[in-house]
């Protein structure tokens, strides 16, 4: 006895990928830890958070933690992210206070060889911000992880390199719980606090004030106006 | 006589429609039974310069060539009815034992010999099978059966791998990609090559029903790539090694990641964690890089399918198309998924 069903499916199952630099960023402060002003307050959302490597060696990052156009200039940006990126305190959205202090961050496809952004070998370091952007910001915090996970791998320029750099600020930790402070740990800039982070449950990592960029500019002007009066000085002498 | 919708991705560049049709028919008394048949157009991009990929997964196995039940199964050895195969027919080109009904159901197995009545295996599954078990015999898809001995799919031919458009098939073992082509001159004659050596026929390479494929085209001109075979509608089991496994959605319809059967919350599946970090990883690629999917099990975000993206955004209704390339990033030690068996709508 014969049954036939006829059955039509439709199908489109295949995805076309343009050659890409393939290496992914995942970032966060989203397992235990999170970040907190000088004072401990959990950071609030939309504060930024800067994602890259710095050119210059650890020790020099940190005698120039005030000097903000000089870290800018020896910084190489991957991506950026701010507090509450990827809600991930499962708040009402990215910026309930749920998420102070935290973030998940994916970048994908970043080229990291020297056709790029020519990081490889180099160690990731989270540039934190108490503000929008880093002009308005009031105080900052610098930090990596001497761990092999944080250091930038290389990309092959194509679809096929899955490659994945997965850090976490807990990573600076030890074993991730948020507690107490790694020997891998590097904090260039800021300090780990003693008060929790109020939805991570580990301790947070606080940010240090640094001079207002605004400030910066004033103090150049003034020295500016101050060479211009000694030359005009000159002159008229 | 229904219709599935058509699968829509971003970047998606394909679309096909194939006919199918299943049938039960009484022979000497035992039903056989015989799976959905069609066919599946795929667009393979066109590439200039070094080239460009087409991830490409094939949701199809080739007809069964014969089923039923065993009399004995131990260690390697099944054992069947007298004059049930043709002594040496399941070793001439690759073929694969599937239980269908069994414990194990969905477990895949090479054949390495047959005789009339019994067939070898690869390897040992006692304790996997047992003789009360129903298998059925397949053939494997290999490059010839996949793309025609002669390369009639037209995929770009060379002398050479770097100029030809090659096919990339990851090997989980070896962590590695092979890259065959179609060679059409030059020393080492002509046919289905491997960059590993340009005189060894690779035609009768096995794609494993679970592998996918990558495609590199060479040419600025995309191709169609036609494939004809069954809906293997029972249950699968994946076989996911330490490392990378390229594998795809292996039926043919939309699905979502929660219903894949990757996790399981036991041994049985992917390890979830509290990160991306530790959890097992299922990559899926979105156009513009590879994004990756986990299964959290505890901590700030809750429990579910998550991305590296976000700790606590429930992905476990992420749409997953119709043989669609997955990559398994396993970090432990290797184990088995096993895809869930599947209606057929009428």
């Amino acid at each position: 006895m014969n049954n036939y069903k006829k059955i039509i499916f439709g199908i489109a199952a295949l995805i076309a990928a343009s050659p890409a630099f393939a290496v992914r960023f995942n970032s966060g402060a989203a397992v235990n830890s999170g970040f907190s002003l000088s004072n401990g307050t959990d950071l609030a959302t939309g504060n930024l958070v800067r994602i890259g490597v710095f050119t210059v060696s650890d020790s020099t990052v940190t005698s120039n933690a005030t000097s903000f156009s000089f870290l800018n200039s020896n910084f190489v940006q991957i991506g950026t992210s701010y507090i509450g990126q990827g809600n991930p305190a499962a708040g009402s959205s990215e910026t309930d206070p749920a998420n102070n202090g935290l973030f998940n961050s994916s970048i994908l496809s970043v080229n990291t060889t020297a056709s790029g952004l020519n990081i490889v070998g180099s160690q990731v370091s989270y540039w934190v911000f108490n503000a929008v952007t880093a002009s308005s910001a009031t105080q900052c915090g610098i930090f990596s992880s001497s761990l092999s996970s944080w250091t930038v791998t290389s990309g092959d320029g194509s679809g096929l390199d899955l490659s994945a750099i997965t850090t976490d600020i807990s990573d600076l930790t030890n074993s991730g719980a948020g507690v107490s402070l790694a020997g891998t740990a590097k904090i260039l800039v800021g300090s780990l606090g003693s008060g929790t982070n109020v939805s991570g449950g580990g301790k947070d990592f606080m940010l240090s004030a640094i001079p207002e960029p605004s400030s910066y500019a004033a103090l150049f002007g003034v020295a500016a106006l101050g060479a211009c009066l000694l030359r005009r000085r000159r002159k008229v002498a | 006589m229904s219709s599935v919708p058509f699968l829509r991705h971003g970047l998606a560049a394909a679309a096909a429609v194939f006919l199918s049709f299943g049938s039960s028919v009484a022979v000497h008394g035992q039903s056989v039974t015989t799976a959905p048949v069609g066919a599946l157009t795929q667009q393979v991009a066109g590439g200039t310069g070094s080239g460009s990929f087409t991830f490409l997964g094939i949701p199809l196995v080739r007809a069964s060539v014969w089923q039923g039940a065993l009399t004995t199964a131990s260690g390697a050895v099944l054992n069947a009815a007298a004059n049930s195969f043709t002594a040496a027919a399941f070793s001439s080109v690759p073929h694969y034992v599937i239980i269908t009904e069994g414990s194990n159901a969905g477990l895949m197995v090479d054949i390495v010999s047959n005789t009339s009545n019994s067939i070898t295996l690869g390897e040992n599954i006692d304790g996997l099978i047992s003789s009360s078990d129903k298998i059925s015999v397949r053939p494997h898809s290999t490059l010839a059966s996949l793309f025609g001995d002669t390369n009639s799919a037209g995929f770009f031919a060379s002398n050479t791998s770097a100029a030809a458009d090659e096919i990339l098939v990851f090997n989980s073992t070896t962590q590695s990609f092979i890259n065959y082509y179609y060679k059409n001159a030059g020393l080492g004659g002509i046919g289905w090559r491997s960059s590993a050596s340009s005189s060894v026929s690779r035609a009768n390479d096995i794609i494993y029903p679970e592998q996918s494929l990558a495609i590199l085209r060479k040419q600025a001109t995309g191709l169609a790539i036609t494939s004809i075979g069954e809906v293997y509608s029972g249950a699968m089991k994946i076989p996911v090694e330490s490392g990378l496994v390229w594998t795809l959605n292996t039926t043919p319809r939309d699905t979502t990641l929660a219903s894949l059967g990757f996790y399981t919350g036991t041994s049985s599946g992917i390890t979830g964690s509290n990160t991306v970090a530790l959890a097992d990883e299922v990559l899926r690629w979105t156009g513009t890089g590879w994004e990756s999917f986990y299964y959290k099990t505890t901590g700030l975000g809750g429990i579910g399918w998550r991305t590296s993206a976000s700790s606590s955004i429930d992905r476990g209704t992420q749409a997953i198309g119709a043989g669609e390339v997955l990559v398994i990033r396993r970090k432990s030690q290797p184990l088995m998924v096993t895809r869930p068996a599947f209606a057929i709508a009428n």
